[in-house]
């Protein structure tokens, strides 16, 4: 029993950690990019690809993709870890003032993680309908 | 997926991160301090609200301003801002009237500071006495702060915020009584200007103050009236000439120097007008005005002000 929990527990804890700093990393690229290049303003929607990326390691890791609350309980834990790790990163270097203040924090990595799982869900639901027929 | 790969790709974009912010930190052109110490000349720029404005907030900007202590070669308190805790938002960036008001939220922080060095000075104060007042002056600032902004209610109460910007400036002032005229001395929150009355072919030196809708003026008539009914001629029909009506002329004024007081109305510009004629020991004349919006929800606000300005002309003070 105790294995069944702590198996996929730990794979599923390493996934969230992975994608939250992969998050952090096209983000921070796109902000170097940014001031280095002329961008299209649509570069941020790159930030819409760590989620569906998630819910595809977790179909590689069990050959069957998350249920709903699977997948919102993976996003909550991703918003927190996402959070815990900006908040860190900022802090540490004394550009916190750039986003604000943590609810600011919180509020934009909630705001990215809905849309973002919205946008998923959608897509998935309209892929396996088609499938369907 | 296998938990090495996992591992390694965490491991991989920690280290990319790592590069990625050193290349930022090198790059980094003209890093803005957070801290800004102003001077007593210094002024609020929009440049220093650095931080991204607050997602939850109700307000529309917030300044933080305070005190700190400066070795400057000696000890003395200085107003400052923390530029990474001031924000503002964008949709309002182009409303003078907020940003005036976050400029006198920095200017009673210049002015509780002068008044703390004055202290300082006159006192003597040695290193432990300056730290340990800094913390009351602190304390005052922070009430004087909240005060400002309810009774304002954050730039939108208009007549509180015209009466809180003539506080302010009387306090970071208050030790500066212009000599206007010879042997004649008045509080002007600001520095007044040279304004000439031109009345029929005479002209007439004076100083004025115009703050938004508020008016402050003093002029030296030069000549001398001894006969009570000209003098009151003479002021209604200066009066008259002017537009104004609903004149009131009162022979008891509280002024010691005053001997005739008068009250009109502009209903054009729907402002209101306090006159006093005032006289010195040598009979020479002058004529002190304040004008103000007319708005009697408000008059008792700006009546206050007008006694203030009134109270402080001392004439034959040596």
């Amino acid at each position: 029993m105790k294995n069944h929990l702590n198996y996929p527990r730990r794979k599923e804890i390493l996934s969230v950690f992975l994608i939250s700093i992969l998050t952090i990393s096209i983000f921070f690229t796109s902000q170097q990019l940014k001031s280095q290049i002329a961008l299209s303003p649509y570069y941020l929607t790159s930030l819409l690809l760590p989620i569906p990326i998630m819910h595809y390691i977790y179909f590689k890791d069990h050959n069957r993709i998350n249920s709903l609350i699977g997948r919102l309980i993976q996003d909550t834990a991703l918003i927190a870890l996402t959070c815990l790790f900006l908040f860190i990163f900022l802090r540490m270097n004394n550009i916190l003032y750039k986003i604000g203040s943590i609810p600011n924090l919180i509020t934009i990595i909630t705001l990215w993680a809905i849309i973002s799982e919205t946008l998923f869900t959608v897509i998935y639901s309209i892929f396996h309908l088609t499938k369907k027929k | 997926m296998s938990e090495l790969y996992k591992i390694l790709g965490i491991l991989f974009l920690l280290a990319y991160n790592a590069a990625l912010f050193d290349y930022y930190r090198k790059n980094e052109n003209y890093p803005i301090e957070r801290y800004k110490i102003l001077n007593e000349s210094s002024e609020l720029k929009m440049g220093d609200f650095q931080s991204y404005e607050e997602i939850w907030s109700s307000s529309a900007a917030v300044i933080d301003v305070g005190l700190a202590l400066v070795k400057n070669p000696i000890l003395e308190a200085k107003a400052i801002i923390d530029r990474h805790e001031s924000w503002y938002r964008k949709a309002y960036r182009e409303s003078e009237e907020l940003f005036t008001h976050e400029v006198y939220h920095v200017k009673l922080a210049q002015a509780i500071a002068k008044d703390f060095n004055k202290r300082i000075n006159d006192y003597k104060y040695d290193g432990k006495k300056i730290k340990s007042r800094l913390s009351l002056h602190k304390r005052k600032l922070n009430q004087l702060q909240s005060k400002y902004d309810l009774e304002s209610n954050h730039s939108r109460n208009k007549t509180m915020q015209n009466y809180w910007e003539y506080k302010i400036d009387s306090m970071f002032n208050q030790d500066e009584s212009y000599e206007l005229f010879n042997n004649v001395l008045a509080f002007f929150p600001e520095k007044p200007s040279v304004n000439y009355l031109i009345y029929h072919n005479d002209t007439f030196l004076g100083y004025s103050l115009k703050k938004k809708e508020i008016e402050f003026t003093l002029w030296d008539l030069k000549e001398t009236y001894l006969d009570t009914l000209m003098i009151e001629n003479w002021s209604v029909n200066f009066l008259g000439n002017q537009g104004l009506t609903n004149i009131i002329i009162n022979y008891t004024s509280s002024h010691p120097n005053a001997i005739l007081e008068n009250h009109s109305e502009d209903s054009l510009t729907m402002k209101i007008f306090k006159d006093k004629l005032l006289i010195d020991k040598n009979n020479r004349l002058y004529y002190a005005r304040y004008s103000y919006p007319n708005n009697s929800l408000s008059d008792s606000i700006y009546q206050k002000m007008g006694n203030q300005y009134f109270n402080s002309i001392k004439i034959d003070s040596n």
